[in-house]
């Protein structure tokens, strides 16, 4: 953890964007590392939700799904980078 | 008033006996629905999970009939049960990415289904070995050996680059399972692999002109995406996703 806050802190390569999956809880990993930054005086830190496409429900999963999840993760990050 | 009573006995008698049903036929929302097959000529095709589904779905057309395994539960998860040992039994193909990801799953598969005759494709094989990358270390233990090796990192479906290399291998697999129809084979593939160079392209005009492309990724999962996107990763927050990464804190 504090390698990974020494990394975003980096005056020379600061780093904001926490990528986290759907499919494992946000409140476990990418938020404490948020929060710590916040703590350090990183306001602007952001999650930004990135699926892995390791899982589908059945449902979901039509021959278009890889693309528009793809996009769905492209989006999200043209979204939240800088 | 009483009908609507009524009705609600109904519904929950309904709800009983399909719990029992699903519970007697071993229905479970984490693996593959059925084993039962189309009764229609062409390769009966089977793939480990999401992403290898839409590849294959994609080639296959009418052709060929996809079936997934890993709906809701993933490969660095997944335990096959008896029910998906069974949807391998009457299967041509299975294809898997490798890499060390799902290889084993599938073989489990295999043995407890029977078919010695059905064939695992590991897709990753068909990747030129300079385009696959090393995992991310953030091993403390290997800190005094700077040559240390690490397995390769098998998440290449998130590089469509890399994904139309899978695309090929499934094309070329379903040409030589049904020759008859090798030409429908190469033309669904072409068309897709068009959509996944125009993903690219589309990905890389989208994220242009961003001044900071840098992020801490969750589990060491992001290294090909990003390469393919020209972002960076920095710093990778867990080497075990099932594992909580915070407790070493």
């Amino acid at each position: 953890m504090k390698k990974l806050i020494r990394i975003c802190t980096d005056e020379t390569k600061p780093t904001r964007v926490i990528a986290v999956e759907p499919q494992y809880s946000k409140s476990n990993s990418g938020e404490v590392l948020r929060k710590e930054l916040e703590l350090k005086g990183v306001k602007d830190a952001v999650l930004a939700e990135i699926d892995t496409l390791e899982t589908a429900k059945p449902a979901d999963l039509t021959p278009e799904w890889y693309e528009q999840r793809m996009r769905a993760n492209l989006a999200e990050l043209a979204e939240k980078l800088k | 008033m009483h009908s609507d009573r009524a009705f609600g006995k109904t519904l929950a008698w309904v709800g009983i006996c399909w719990s029992v049903v699903c519970a007697l036929s071993g229905c479970d929302r984490n693996h593959a629905e059925t084993e039962h097959w189309p009764n229609k000529p062409g390769p009966k095709v089977v793939v480990s999970f999401a992403p290898l589904y839409c590849f294959a779905v994609n080639v296959a057309g009418d052709d060929a009939h996809v079936k997934n395994v890993m709906t809701t539960t993933g490969p660095h998860d997944f335990n096959p049960t008896e029910q998906d040992a069974r949807l391998l039994s009457q299967a041509d193909i299975m294809f898997v990415i490798g890499l060390g990801l799902d290889e084993h799953i599938a073989q489990k598969m295999k043995d407890g289904s029977g078919n010695t005759r059905l064939r695992i494709v590991e897709l990753a094989a068909r990747i030129p070995s300079h385009k696959l990358c090393e995992g991310v270390c953030t091993h403390a233990h290997h800190k005094d050996d700077p040559d240390h090796k690490h397995d390769l990192d098998p998440h290449v479906w998130l590089s469509p680059e890399h994904a139309i290399y899978l695309v090929q291998a499934i094309r070329d697999e379903l040409k030589s399972a049904d020759p008859d129809r090798a030409a429908n084979y190469d033309r669904r593939a072409a068309e897709y692999i068009a959509k996944l160079e125009k993903l690219k392209a589309d990905g890389l005009a989208l994220l242009a002109g961003k001044t900071n492309n840098r992020l801490v990724s969750f589990h060491d999962s992001l290294t090909y995406f990003a390469n393919c996107f020209q972002l960076e990763i920095r710093g990778v927050l867990t080497q075990n996703p099932v594992k909580n990464p915070m407790n070493g804190k």
